[in-house]
């Protein structure tokens, strides 16, 4: 996946100066910045929500900023996973539920029930997520950004609500993902305790992308 | 299950509030729209269940009943009416109400079985006096005695059924001169012919009562509907973040647009039928003394304008959602 000349402006602001970034299958990246530093503009132009002013985003050759509104849906569908700072699950589907209703929009084989025995939520697959913990809603949320076997996966802030065993927990089964399986794997975070295991820490300062220096 | 429907299972207390509301703001539509329709049948009811459709009057009665004197001797074909307002004494007590007669074989109104002097009365001159009683005309001192009752209202007046042969005795005893008010059937004559409805909108007052009614009406629908769109429209708005993730992770603006169709018509549907029935059993308990009306076809069609406007409602903030950013409806994933 690569990110060529990304310019972003917000209410004439410019947040994103010329990002230039390739990420490669397997690899795990944590994007770190201060408040305000256009981290999660960056997500969601990665992960289609926005369109950049400028620039070009690759992924397996494709360029993908110019498809259509219906192709990005469903490359948003198939090809990338999305995991939110909270866990944004539908309060009225249970744990089973939430990822047949992506499932059911694809073509993924994926078994829903091994996905949630890998995740250590067998035993939670008929719960609504009132009666989920936060480190099993986080997880919920996993399982659902993985169901459809993305290249990509996209994570802000996944473990800010979390304390620090289940934050820990969450970021190795990302890293894991990236590992296994050849995904591609972003997480922003605020909490560096978390970023010893991503392949990379890249720093988001002044609209420009670049090595963060304490990693 | 349909992802509608769900939510609407699985949050049972949320969508029973919101059934209730829908089902109050239905309710009272259909059940004031019953009270204003029962108050417009009320001033003509007793004309309008009449079996004729045809009146000949008099050519300067202006299409009411109560000036119209006909004097000439009815036509084999047609059949005499004779109405006329009084004042009936009890004891003290004074009720007014209007004298509709018709010959004792005459089949166009209720059956007349009855002894000269006899009269049938609607319900709602009933209280004060009783079936066996005796009333007088204030005017002419003529006794009437209530043998029985039968619905009827004129002008917002409990009416007073009689036979023909009453109505002659009647005038005689007043010094009246013989007359009719009017001829029931066609034929050709020289008097004015009108419909029905023609007759019961000379109803005095009956016209400017209409337009009243039908403001009445209009309003309520439209503050009815406004209301409902409006709440539906918040309800939709207040989702628009959960609807925005749904969006971001790929599921079809169809699923979402179809689950929130749903909602609303099951809600507004069923809140329509159930104040549909609701306003049919009121009509079935509320006193004599206050005309009350259950029009299927209106009650129906207050509740689908109801449900097209929710409808509206709900989808009108959609059209946003189509248009916005998920990575906006998500919230708290600014900058």
């Amino acid at each position: 996946m690569k990110l060529t000349n990304i310019c972003h402006t917000y209410d004439g602001q410019p947040i994103l100066r010329g990002i230039d970034l390739q990420v490669d299958p397997g690899e795990c990246i944590g994007i770190i910045g201060p408040s305000g530093s256009g981290k999660s503009t960056l997500l969601q132009i990665l992960g289609l929500l926005k369109r950049p002013d400028v620039g070009l985003i690759e992924l397996e050759g494709r360029e993908l900023l110019a498809a259509s509104e219906e192709e990005r849906r469903l490359l948003r569908l198939n090809e990338i996973g999305f995991v939110f700072q909270q866990a944004h699950l539908v309060p009225y589907l249970t744990v089973r539920e939430q990822l047949e209703l992506v499932q059911a929009e694809s073509e993924s084989k994926q078994d829903p029930l091994h996905l949630l025995d890998v995740l250590g939520l067998s035993h939670r697959l008929n719960q609504l997520p009132k009666h989920l913990s936060g480190g099993e809603r986080q997880r919920v949320a996993v399982a659902r950004a993985l169901i459809n076997r993305p290249q990509l996966l996209l994570a802000d802030e996944p473990t800010a609500s979390l304390d620090f065993e289940n934050g820990r927990r969450v970021m190795e089964l990302l890293v894991a993902e990236a590992r296994n399986h050849g995904r591609r794997v972003l997480v922003i975070t605020h909490d560096e305790r978390m970023l010893d295991v991503c392949d990379r820490v890249l720093l988001l300062q002044d609209g420009q992308l670049q090595p963060s220096p304490r990693h | 299950m349909n992802l509608g429907l769900k939510e609407m299972w699985r949050q049972k207390r949320k969508f029973s509030l919101i059934f209730v509301i829908t089902l109050l703001i239905v309710l009272l539509s259909t059940l004031i729209t019953g009270l204003a329709d029962g108050l417009a049948y009320d001033n003509g009811a007793t004309l309008r269940e009449l079996d004729i459709e045809t009146f000949q009057l008099a050519d300067d009665a202006d299409g009411q009943l109560t000036r119209s004197f006909i004097e000439l001797p009815t036509p084999d074909a047609l059949t005499p009416l004779g109405v006329k307002s009084m004042t009936l004494v009890h004891g003290t007590k004074k009720q007014d109400a209007t004298l509709f007669t018709l010959p004792k074989d005459s089949t166009i109104g209720p059956e007349l079985d009855l002894a000269v002097g006899d009269v049938l009365v609607d319900p709602s001159f009933l209280g004060d006096v009783e079936i066996g009683d005796t009333v007088r005309d204030f005017a002419s001192g003529y006794a009437f005695t209530i043998v029985g009752t039968t619905d009827g209202r004129y002008s917002h007046a409990p009416v007073i059924w009689a036979t023909q042969d009453t109505w002659e005795a009647f005038q005689t005893a007043s010094g009246q001169p013989a007359y009719v008010s009017a001829w029931l059937g066609k034929a050709d004559t020289s008097l004015a012919a009108m419909t029905k409805q023609d007759v019961v909108e000379s109803v005095p007052g009956y016209t400017a009562e209409q337009g009243t009614f039908t403001m009445m009406r209009g309003f309520l629908l439209f503050i009815g509907a406004f209301i409902l769109t409006a709440f539906f429209y918040m309800l939709t708005l207040q989702k628009l973040p959960e609807l925005g993730i749904l969006k971001a992770i790929g599921i079809r603006p169809r699923v979402i647009g179809t689950a929130l169709v749903i909602q609303v018509m099951a809600t507004v549907l069923t809140a329509s039928l159930l104040a549909t029935v609701l306003t049919g059993f009121t009509g079935t308990f509320v006193p004599d003394a206050i005309p009350f009306r259950f029009d299927l076809g209106n009650v129906l069609a207050y509740g689908a304008v109801m449900a097209v406007l929710s409808l509206i409602g709900t989808l009108l903030p959609l059209w946003k959602l189509r248009r916005l950013d998920a990575a906006d409806a998500l919230g708290g994933i600014g900058q």
